[in-house]
């Protein structure tokens, strides 16, 4: 683990200058040590996929006691790996709540049912919350559905839209402007202010996607 | 109990302190750009130091209150009036019900702070009043203020009487601390030693600097947290500072942090405004920091202890002015 300093109030705990399983899987142990040691001037952190930005007091705590402290963390002390919860996230795929599966599947030469096939059939697991709130970056997105992102970003994406862009898969949880290729929807909340925590999902945790129909999902929005 | 919004002017919202501990959902911290003058002006009409207020943005907003309140107008150097008559900022000014209030422009800084004693009321969410534009959601209908909004306040019948001296850096050196990929910076010296102008793209979630183009020998990173301040440089070798409505998560190389106490500084800039940065380190910026924190400290201290306090009560519908002297 390498410390790196953030202005005067932060820290990055750095994993690995790559994005690879060893650091992430090191990245949930430390967000598991910090969660319980509760050390005192500690506001908040943010874990990514191969590090921690932690946010300090520093009138609390002094830099140099916040770097001894954390050098002690022994993250072989943390002898999970006890999974996150797995969220199924309902999908309707293409028509005109996914407008791209079909340059997808073009791009990649598969047909648009075997999009929806590999998409739904993988595994992926939460590496990061950024971009928007709730935005989430997925980890497991099959290589042949692996799709550059649209040459000209869309002004509008609805939220519930599930994207592909390069290598990465995810859901934009309100609306805004983007450039993921859209290959369906869900009727799912993602991202809901009356809530606390505010998102279906935190970091670690599984994510499935389930292809529905029209039929389920109009029964959803009910 | 409340003020309706005649002017909006450029952008108004409520904001309180920040938005805390939600950042790993992606939630910006937002809160004031200006988190000193914020702060003051709720001392100076007698409220904690976090309470929800006004931000407002270019010093053009006019309102009318419906109730007799302390209010005060901190940040930068406004022009304000009240029913036309000139009034001071940076002290406790007592309005009655159908006053306006006016505030006609800048003569320094970019953004005022109108704290309302007792303060804005409007539902918490995720434990702040804050307005998170990007998410449209906090402080008023989640939106920026448009004429013709009726803002409510919480109760509170302290009346306070405070003056104090302008605080406003007009400073155009900003702090800095090497970030994580100063190292990529092929010349610091290009980074120091020039002027950097504020783009008119430039808001609440940062700010897009014009100037010398930073040659680096990447541009692009694992994306990881960023924080208030940070300066990232993107493809264009154009510096970006984040401000508090940043995105959580950034790609870019992070060659520098802007210190805490440089901030409000940076908060009461405009478009069009210059600033060149200076190199300081951990521990000089964390001296600022507790120097300015005590300082607040002691004006908070010195405000409480003044030697009387004014309540309004109300008999029968009859209204007393009471003071109580200590």
């Amino acid at each position: 683990m390498v410390i790196e300093t953030l202005g005067d109030r932060g820290l990055i705990l750095k994993f690995s200058d790559e994005i690879n399983q060893i650091a992430h899987l090191l990245v949930m142990k430390i967000d598991k040590l910090l969660l319980n040691s509760k050390i005192e001037g500690v506001i908040e952190w943010i874990p990514s996929y191969s590090s921690i930005t932690l946010i300090y007091n520093p009138e609390i705590i002094k830099y140099k006691c916040l770097l001894e402290k954390l050098k002690h963390f022994d993250e072989s002390s943390v002898d999970f790996v006890v999974e996150g919860k797995t969220v199924e996230i309902p999908v309707l795929y293409g028509g005109k709540f996914g407008p791209d599966i079909e340059f997808v599947a073009s791009a990649n030469k598969i047909s648009v049912e075997n999009v929806i096939k590999i998409h739904s059939g993988a595994n992926y697991e939460v590496w990061m919350i950024g971009f928007m709130p709730g935005f989430p970056y997925l980890y497991g997105l099959p290589p042949i559905i692996n799709t550059p992102r649209l040459k000209n970003p869309r002004k509008f994406v609805p939220s519930g839209s599930i994207g592909i862009a390069g290598g990465q898969t995810g859901i934009y949880p309100i609306d805004s402007p983007g450039g993921w290729q859209i290959i369906g929807r869900t009727p799912l909340k993602i991202f809901d202010v009356k809530k606390d925590p505010p998102v279906l999902f935190d970091v670690g945790d599984r994510v499935k996607f389930i292809p529905i129909d029209e039929k389920g999902y109009e029964k959803l929005c009910r | 109990m409340s003020m309706m919004v005649k002017i909006p002017g450029l952008l108004s919202t409520v904001q309180d302190i920040g938005r805390f501990g939600f950042q790993r959902y992606g939630i910006p911290q937002s809160g004031p750009m200006d988190d000193l003058s914020f702060r003051i002006a709720n001392l100076l009409v007698g409220n904690g130091k976090n309470e929800g207020a006004i931000e407002i943005t270019g010093g053009i907003f006019e309102s009318v209150f419906d109730d007799d309140r302390t209010i005060a107008i901190c940040g930068g150097d406004p022009v304000a009036t009240i029913n036309g008559r000139e009034i001071a900022p940076w002290c406790s000014i007592d309005v009655k019900s159908g006053d306006m209030l006016r505030l006609s422009g800048m003569k320094n800084g970019f953004r005022v702070y109108l704290a309302i004693g007792g303060g804005v009321k409007v539902e918490k969410i995720f434990k702040s009043k804050s307005t998170c534009l990007p998410a449209k959601f906090g402080g008023f209908k989640g939106r920026k203020l448009i004429a013709g909004d009726l803002i409510a306040f919480e109760d509170s019948h302290l009346k306070v009487k405070h003056e104090m001296n302008r605080v406003f850096e007009g400073t155009t050196k900003i702090r800095v601390i090497a970030g994580p990929q100063w190292g990529y910076l092929k010349n610091d010296g290009e980074f120091l030693n020039s002027r950097y102008k504020i783009t008119s793209d430039s808001d609440r979630t940062g700010y897009r600097l014009d100037g010398p183009k930073l040659d680096l020998d990447r541009y692009d990173i694992v994306s990881e947290g960023v924080t208030n301040g940070t300066i990232q440089v993107a493809g264009n070798g154009l510096p970006i500072i984040m401000m508090v409505d940043h995105q959580t998560t950034g790609g870019y190389p992070k060659i520098a942090n802007v210190i805490s106490v440089d901030m409000p500084a940076l908060g009461q800039k405009k478009p069009d405004d210059e600033i060149e940065f200076q190199l300081t380190d951990v521990d000089m910026a964390r001296k600022l920091y507790v120097e300015r924190e005590r300082w607040l400290r002691s004006i908070e201290y010195d405000l409480r202890s003044v030697e009387s306090k004014f309540y309004f009560v109300k008999v029968d519908g009859t209204q007393f002015n009471v003071e109580v002297k200590e």
